[in-house]
């Protein structure tokens, strides 16, 4: 070809190229601005640019939602199923990373002018006096041009146009999707929240450890300036307040928790100018300072306060007895009483004491109970007695799981050396031996049976003789005296391998090697249904707490065993101690338990009852 | 505006429509003021580096033509010319001075500066190294020597001379480029020629894709490793320098082809800078196809006024008195040694570099002095010495050893270098490996590397690839022409940053 065609043909060349790439990145769409028809993956899209991907998503699905909330990720802990219970409406949660409250009022505006909009929630932290209209990313941080009002069509052209590396990250992603949520993939896009699902169960432990595993997440740095936007952010929301009222729709403005490590970074002067300006311009509930700012198992890193947090907020709002919140927990501020307010936040910092809203909790683990001791899953009637007699001459008092259910989650009170004493697998010798013996020393316990094996001598659909196991009359008989209560240990997660005829063995309730999320789910919940629908049956009853099989278990299984149902979950590590704190489930979760075998002296019970981790 | 972007392509589109739009007389105009633009866009601050260089060397070369004159019209003796001789080489060594002056205050002492600054200052001065600062002190100041040796006539006119200097597509890493084949170029005003277009085009397209698809997608996993080589096996570590030896070939040499292909669309034709150079089969010729134009540079400016200089050769005499190869060995050899500690020093500040240069200074002179047994093993082998084998062997012999000088190039420190020549030797292990690269990118990086070596080969072997696919089936053409721009565009575009040229700031 001659140098003069291939000259004309340059051109084409290229225009041809650039088609080939926009067409490339319309059909993967990392950013979901063109519908992502093909992966339809939000939590993904949104990950990469909420602002723009959350708006495209309420293009498409805004007819399922009457309510938002507004906000940066600090308000991202909102539940939108309880909002929606509490406002009787239906939430969609439209935070941001990235705090800006220019963008809020965008977003206000934009909301109010393509959709239903009943109630608007907006929440502030700290950093909405920090930003204002800052330089964005310009692909990940900016808004979507239905919002800001910016052109269209140059904002089309910019997402067609973008690296096919963004593209490309997503199929690579998409290979690597999994049903937990990845650094990727952090939204949930029903309910605009992050899926937080990981972070809800993780151990958090005493206060220190939770504080040394997490160091580097609650290293605040104050910006350099003391929040100089004050004035910006108390006219964004004066203007939100103003379209509120146009439009009749009711406005909820919260001042969210603040961890104590932010807190203290702020001027004094500059957050009373913040909250007397803001009451200036509407009420407002303020939770920034309050008794929870001061631990940090209460947030997820310095500027996040975790989901249960969120739930306090709202059942404080909502005036939710059933939801354990400290006193001086939040307070509707007007603009009457914001400065009495300021003065005794000040004067007399919310400051709690431990003893307050946390205790140590220890737990004692049993399984047989028989003269003929074998491993140390057996303990003699009379060594069981005796450690039983220890409690009780030391004043302990055994507690149930609703006791330590009651204490987290609704602000119950617990006695003042509390113990939980359990067995596992359900053996008969339990009620032959051990329900007298609690009772006799007026104690009580809970039982985790295997399902599967209630009532039976012989390992099941087999005529292979196995310790027996109590049945559902005696487990009734147990229940009724108030002394026992009948848990879950799996229904046939604790299989015995060399007993099993199926090419899948399940031992315990961990996921299989190589086991896909999605199978290990289905074959989680499936077990548990299974299992409650028979206790509902039989105990009259379904469960609440669970066992893990063998002390196994993964993130996904607590992540299960939640969705399940499950409040309380042990384990049989003893690595730490169990520190109950009000308010955090996850504080019930993967308890650490003691086996307790012929061999623990009454001194080293007493040491165990200390909590001490070993 | 880096040249890995959009705007970079933009902007070269308008500077080349532009250029031919005018008439020739102006065209170099138009060079001079895209590359005015080009720079000023970088740093106007850096842009007075860049004028200070060419107004010393402008004045310097023209004062040399006055006293060159001068001593021509009016040294009636011996004496008179040689001071007149004298004057000259002073004001050329107040030049050098000056501008390897600045050169060493941003390239070494900046640190320092900035340390000093700190407590007396409110901000702490922090000198930032001019774009490609040493490139164009180096071409400035050949372009001097030159003058000084009468080799070439002083430009009168000082724009013109700017232009030599800050002509922009050599304005990043070089190459290196001789006033007398360049500057006629850049002046004459080119005429529009189809062919220059196509070639130009295929050479940048070639050049960003070695850049964005190799050499950017191995900088993470070389990074990783060379940052904690402490916890990587030894094999993962040599791994690690090899994959940093492609990609410091494919960033450099990406980058000069490039922009010697943007030059050609105005017709100018800039130095050849890298000839295959792992194809070399020895250490010597290896720097004969690596950085070629800083080896002629090295050569002419340094390597022969030290080979000519007095006290070499008065030592080289003395030695030659005493018989044997020493006295005529020790000339090349020292002065070749010197030349690779001065590359050495070049590449930066740090010990690590001095070795770098110690390690080929060492290699180059050694094979001087051993070539006598090389001769000999050669007649040994007799017939074999010409074999494949032996031409692979020598090939991968010259490429270990580049890859040992690399542990001393990338490296922090000289503590570091030798922490990762010991768990090379002593820990051999594939073991624990800090790659994050995702399985993607390592296709992307294989094929890539795949299609350079298959190019590389066939140029070796003497195919001229771009005359060869002009031959091609035009749909062919279009194709690969459609495939490499999609490539280049699918980066170029938002949300793409590319990683700056290892030699940008040197």
């Amino acid at each position: 070809m001659s140098s003069k065609k291939w000259l004309i043909m340059l051109p084409l060349c290229a225009l041809a190229a650039l088609l080939l790439v926009g067409a490339f990145n319309v059909a993967v769409d990392p950013f979901g601005v063109f519908g992502d028809r093909i992966f339809n993956w939000y939590g993904y899209n949104e990950t990469n640019n909420p602002r723009v991907a959350k708006l495209e998503w309420l293009e498409k699905n805004g007819d399922n939602y009457d309510s938002y909330v507004i906000g940066s990720s600090s308000a991202a802990s909102y539940n939108t199923e309880e909002l929606n219970e509490y406002f009787d409406a239906s939430f969609y949660n439209l935070f941001v990373y990235g705090c800006d409250t220019g963008d809020y009022r965008d977003f206000a505006k934009y909301l109010i002018e393509n959709h239903t909009v009943k109630n608007l929630v907006l929440n502030l932290g700290v950093n909405e006096t920090n930003t204002y209209d800052a330089e964005d990313d310009p692909l990940k941080g900016s808004m979507h041009a239905k919002a800001d009002g910016k052109s269209l069509p140059l904002f089309y052209l910019k997402y067609a146009f973008l690296s096919t590396r963004q593209s490309l990250d997503k199929l690579s992603s998409k290979m690597k999707d999994t049903d937990l949520p990845q650094r990727f993939d952090v939204f949930e896009p029903l309910s605009g929240c992050y899926d937080k699902r990981v972070r809800d169960v993780e151990k958090i432990g005493d206060a220190e450890a939770y504080q040394s595993e997490h160091e580097s997440d609650f290293n605040y740095a104050a910006p350099a300036e003391q929040m100089p936007y004050i004035d910006k952010c108390v006219s964004v929301v004066s203007d939100i307040k103003k379209m509120c009222e146009q439009n009749g729709i009711n406005l909820t403005v919260i001042c969210s928790p603040v961890y104590i490590g932010q807190w203290r970074t702020c001027d004094e002067s500059k957050m009373r100018e913040y909250k007397t300006k803001l009451a200036g311009v509407c009420d407002y509930w303020d939770f920034s300072l309050t008794p929870i700012s001061y631990d940090s198992r209460y947030f997820y890193d310095s500027t996040h306060f975790r989901n249960d947090v969120g739930s306090m907020v709202l059942a404080r709002i909502f005036e939710n007895e059933n939801i354990s919140c400290p006193d001086r927990f939040g307070r509707l501020v007007t603009e009457k009483d914001c400065k009495s307010y300021l003065d005794s936040l000040y004067r007399d910092p919310p400051q709690p004491e431990l003893s307050d809203y946390t205790t140590d909790l220890p737990v004692l683990l049993y399984h047989h109970i028989s003269d003929e001791t074998g491993n140390d899953a057996v303990i003699s009637a009379a060594s069981f007695e005796r450690q039983m007699r220890c409690l009780f001459e030391n004043g302990y008092t055994a507690v149930t799981i609703s006791d330590i259910e009651g204490f987290v989650l609704h602000g119950g009170a617990l006695p003042e050396k509390p113990v939980l004493i359990t067995f596992d697998d359900g053996y008969l010798s339990n009620y032959e031996s051990a329900f007298p013996i609690l009772q006799k020393y007026g104690l009580s316990g809970t039982i985790f049976a295997i399902g599967s094996s209630v009532g039976h001598t012989e390992y099941k659909d087999t005529d292979i003789g196995i310790i027996p196991h109590f049945d559902y009359e005696q487990a009734r008989e147990m229940e009724k005296s108030g002394v026992i209560e009948i848990q879950s240990h799996t229904y046939d997660m604790h299989q015995n391998a060399d007993y099993e005829k199926g090419d899948t063995v399940r031992i315990n309730a961990a996921p299989l090697l190589d086991e896909s999320e999605k199978d290990y789910a289905k074959a989680f919940r499936a077990d548990a249904e299974k299992y409650n629908a028979e206790a509902q049956r039989e105990l009259g009853h379904s469960f609440s707490a669970l066992s893990f099989p063998g002390g196994s278990y993964t993130e996904q299984t607590q992540v299960e065993a939640k969705k399940a149902g499950f409040t309380v979950t042990f384990s049989i590590e003893t690595d730490r101690r169990n520190t109950l704190v009000r308010g955090l489930k996850q504080s019930l979760y993967a308890l650490c338990r003691y086996n307790m075998t012929n061999d623990v002296s009454n001194d080293r019970l007493l040491e165990i009852l200390q909590n001490q981790p070993t | 505006m880096s040249i890995n972007s959009a705007a970079f392509l933009l902007f070269l589109t308008v500077s080349v429509i532009v250029y031919y739009a005018v008439p020739k007389k102006a065209r170099w105009l138009i060079l001079l003021a895209a590359s005015a633009f080009f720079y000023l866009s970088y740093s106007p601050r850096a842009a007075l580096c860049l004028l200070f260089t060419a107004a010393s060397v402008y004045l310097g070369a023209l004062a040399q033509g006055a006293l060159r004159k001068r001593e021509r019209e009016r040294s009636e003796t011996p004496a008179d010319k040689k001071r007149w001789q004298r004057r000259r080489r002073a004001l050329l060594l107040l030049v050098l001075l000056l501008n390897f002056s600045m050169l060493a205050v941003f390239k070494y002492l900046s640190g320092w500066i900035a340390r000093i600054s700190e407590p007396l200052l409110p901000r702490p001065l922090i000198l930032l190294m001019p774009l490609g600062i040493s490139f164009y002190i180096f071409q400035a100041l050949g372009y001097l020597i030159d003058c000084y040796r009468g080799r070439v006539a002083p430009e009168r006119n000082f724009f013109k001379f700017l232009l030599f200097v800050s002509y922009f597509p050599q304005l990043v890493q070089g190459p290196i480029n001789r006033f007398e084949k360049l500057h006629g170029q850049l002046i004459q005003g080119n005429d529009f020629n189809a062919d220059n277009i196509r070639n130009g085009v295929w050479l940048m397209l070639w050049g960003m894709l070695k850049k964005i698809l190799i050499a950017d997608t191995l900088v993470t996993p070389v990074t990783d490793v060379f940052d904690n080589f402490n916890e990587c096996g030894g094999a993962v570590i040599l791994l690690a320098v090899v994959m940093y030896c492609i990609q410091l070939y494919c960033d450099f040499s990406g980058g000069v082809d490039l922009v010697r292909g943007a030059s050609g669309l105005f017709g100018v034709e800039m130095e050849v800078n890298f000839c295959r150079p792992y194809f070399a089969r020895s250490i010597d010729e290896f720097w004969r196809r690596w950085h070629m134009s800083l080896g002629e540079w090295m050569k002419n400016y340094l390597f022969y006024p030290l080979a000519l200089s007095k006290p070499l050769n008065r030592v080289a005499k003395r030695l030659r008195r005493g018989g044997g190869r020493s006295g005529r060995l020790f000339v090349p050899c020292v002065s070749t040694f010197i030349v690779f500690v001065v590359i050495g020093i070049w590449q930066g500040p740090g010990l690590a570099n001095i070795a770098y240069g110690l390690w080929n200074g060492a290699l180059m002179s050694g094979a001087m002095i051993m070539e006598p047994a090389f001769a000999k093993f050669r007649e040994k082998i007799g017939r074999a010495d010409g074999s494949f084998a032996m031409r692979v062997f020598r090939t991968l012999r010259t490429f270990m050893l580049v890859v040992i000088g690399r542990y001393f190039s990338r490296a922090s420190s000289l503590s570091q270098s030798f922490g990762m020549m010991r768990r090379t030797l002593f820990s051999f292990t594939a073991g624990a490996h800090p790659f994050v690269l995702g399985a993607g990118s390592w296709a992307v990086v294989a094929v890539s590397a795949g299609v350079l070596f298959t190019v590389s080969l066939m140029q070796e072997r003497g195919v001229k690839m771009r005359e060869r696919i002009s031959r091609a089936h035009p749909a062919f053409q279009a194709l690969l022409l459609i495939l490499a721009m999609a490539l280049v565009f699918g980066y170029f575009t938002a949300g793409f940053s590319t990683a700056a040229y290892v030699y940008e700031n040197i």
